[in-house]
């Protein structure tokens, strides 16, 4: 699946996205990270069809015709039931309409409901399900019929640790099995552990994409610290040990250390040596979340 | 996967009970207050013509158009299920439903029409392909409407038009541009099939009727990606 220079916006003003460039190969698991507002979940819906990009080409198996409709599977942050429908009934109906015989159809419902803790309600009418039982089931639905491309927005929201380490492996499952999976998600604790490749976005634009461990040695192993002054002297000589790096003067006065969050006592006494007072001190660790900060220039919360 | 959207259209309608009680309930107490009053039975059998043809229309229609408002439409489609297929099955399920609800009715206002079996069947089947006609206009008209309330009023008004097209309204023949309009009308074979049993003499209209069913079932086969992704977008 490719999409270039992707530009879509929801009426006059900025863009929501604004020249995407996406890549993904068959059996790749492809994680969107971004803040809320980002052009994730939008992204999505361009890349199976629901929204026309303004310019730009998608080039997809995707939904002009039935069969490559029934080869994705997409599970939004929520979505419509057939309310008076059980679980099981609603599941059966998208497997069933994703192509898959009854039987076979039975088979993978049933096993998916009981790795996502709905085999229990799985009778019952969708009316009395829980928000949270409700998202589940549109996973089940999404991947029941085991499309050739899964589409996920957040799919770990309100889920326990338990289903959402069920769910990863279901996915890496299908990633090994040729289908490829895209996700949505903020969450930089699962996010690493599911996908081969990750792409950062922020306002419309991917800002940064690589494997974790690429995207983690672009931002090194240094701990960065960055220190508000509230007075500092005209000319501030600092004298740092080796394995302190600075790397700004400026404000924040930044530095880099080797030795991580031990090493903070000791900048703060060389730059009280230095005539400095220090106001505050933020650790920076070198992480995913690092990463999306020096290429957005914000955080990710 | 033939016949998925019209398995699930009856699942649907038989786990609402108290809406398919009501939805045989209100025609038939409509019917009986009727066949049992005083009206007269030309007068009556008009009411029947427009009472069965209204209640397909908007069986299909409403339905239609809550099922775009709450996204589902869009998720079946993406789901997999063709536009083409989607559609016909639903308006396949909705008529069958519709013929089911109102036979109830429909067998009392014979039963007080005093009208014999091969009046009935006549009848019956006239009925079959008038709700057909109602059922796909309605998924057109849920299609092309912009809300509910523009789907009720432009849907009330085409109906009573092609209605008065069908001689419902008209207590006696037609002539000239009102004839020439009756004998393409698409409801008139209804209209005639219950004034048969009043009157007698044969039912005019069925060709009329069944090139209607035929034409409109193409256009709706033939524009149904159209058609769905209008849905869609309600949603």
């Amino acid at each position: 699946m490719r999409a270039k220079s992707v530009r879509f916006g929801y009426g006059v003003g900025t863009p929501v996205l604004d020249g995407v460039d996406l890549d993904v190969g068959v059996g790749e698991i492809v994680a969107l990270v971004g803040p809320m507002g980002s052009g994730k979940s939008t992204l999505l819906r361009v890349l199976i069809g629901d929204l026309t990009p303004d310019t730009g080409v998608v080039a997809l198996l995707a939904r002009h015709s039935s069969g490559g409709r029934a080869m994705l599977g997409y599970a939004g942050p929520a979505g419509p039931h057939f309310e008076a429908l059980s679980g099981w009934e609603n599941a059966l109906f998208f497997a069933r309409a994703g192509g898959m015989r009854r039987r076979e159809a039975e088979g993978s419902v049933a096993e998916l409901m009981e790795t996502l803790g709905l085999k229990d309600q799985s009778h019952r009418p969708v009316a009395e399900y829980t928000g949270e039982a409700r998202h589940r089931l549109l996973l089940v639905e999404a991947l029941a019929h085991r499309p050739a491309l899964t589409v996920l927005d957040g799919p770990f929201v309100g889920m326990d640790q338990r289903t959402r380490e069920a769910l990863i492996h279901v996915l890496r499952l299908r990633s090994a099995q040729r289908g490829t999976v895209i996700v949505a998600s903020d969450d930089l604790v699962l996010i690493p552990e599911l996908a081969d490749r990750l792409l950062f976005m922020d306002r419309g634009r991917i800002v940064a994409r690589g494997r974790v461990a690429e995207l983690l040695a672009s931002v090194g192993s240094a701990t960065r610290l960055e220190i508000r002054l509230e007075r500092r002297p005209q000319q501030l000589d600092v004298r740092f040990r080796p394995g302190i790096t600075v790397v700004s003067e400026g404000d924040p006065y930044v530095v880099e250390v080797s030795r991580g969050r031990s090493a903070v006592g000791e900048v703060i006494a060389a730059l009280s040596a230095a005539g400095a007072t220090v106001k505050s001190v933020t650790v920076r660790e070198a992480d995913l979340a690092e990463v999306f900060r020096r290429a957005s220039g914000a955080e990710l919360e | 996967m033939a016949s998925l959207v019209w398995g699930l259209e009856w699942r649907l309608a038989l786990s609402k009970r108290r809406e398919l009680a009501l939805r045989v309930l209100v025609p038939l107490a409509l019917v009986f207050v009727i066949a049992s009053g005083a009206l007269p039975a030309v007068a009556g059998v008009a009411v029947y013509a427009v009472l069965f043809v209204v209640f397909a229309h908007f069986g299909t229609a409403l339905p239609a158009l809550r099922d775009a408002e709450s996204g589902i439409t869009l998720r079946v489609v993406r789901g997999g299920v063709s536009p083409a297929g989607y559609l016909m099955q639903r308006v396949a399920a909705c008529s069958a439903l519709a013929l089911v609800e109102l036979l109830p009715a429909f067998l009392v206002a014979s039963v007080f029409l005093n009208a014999s079996t091969s009046e009935i069947l006549i009848a019956l089947a006239a009925l079959a392909v008038g709700i057909w006609i109602a059922s796909l206009m309605g998924v057109v008209a849920a299609a092309v409407s912009g809300s509910r309330s523009e789907m009720v009023v432009m849907c009330g008004v085409s109906l009573v038009l092609l209605l008065h097209m069908s001689g419902v309204f008209q207590s006696a023949s037609a002539s000239g541009l009102a004839a020439t309009l009756e004998g393409i009308a698409p409801f008139r074979a209804v209209h005639e099939s219950f004034v048969t049993m009043v009157a007698g003499g044969a039912v005019g209209g069925a060709a009329a009727s069944l090139a209607w069913a035929l034409v409109l079932s193409a256009v709706v086969w033939l524009t149904a990606p159209r058609l769905t992704a209008a849905l869609e977008r309600s949603g």
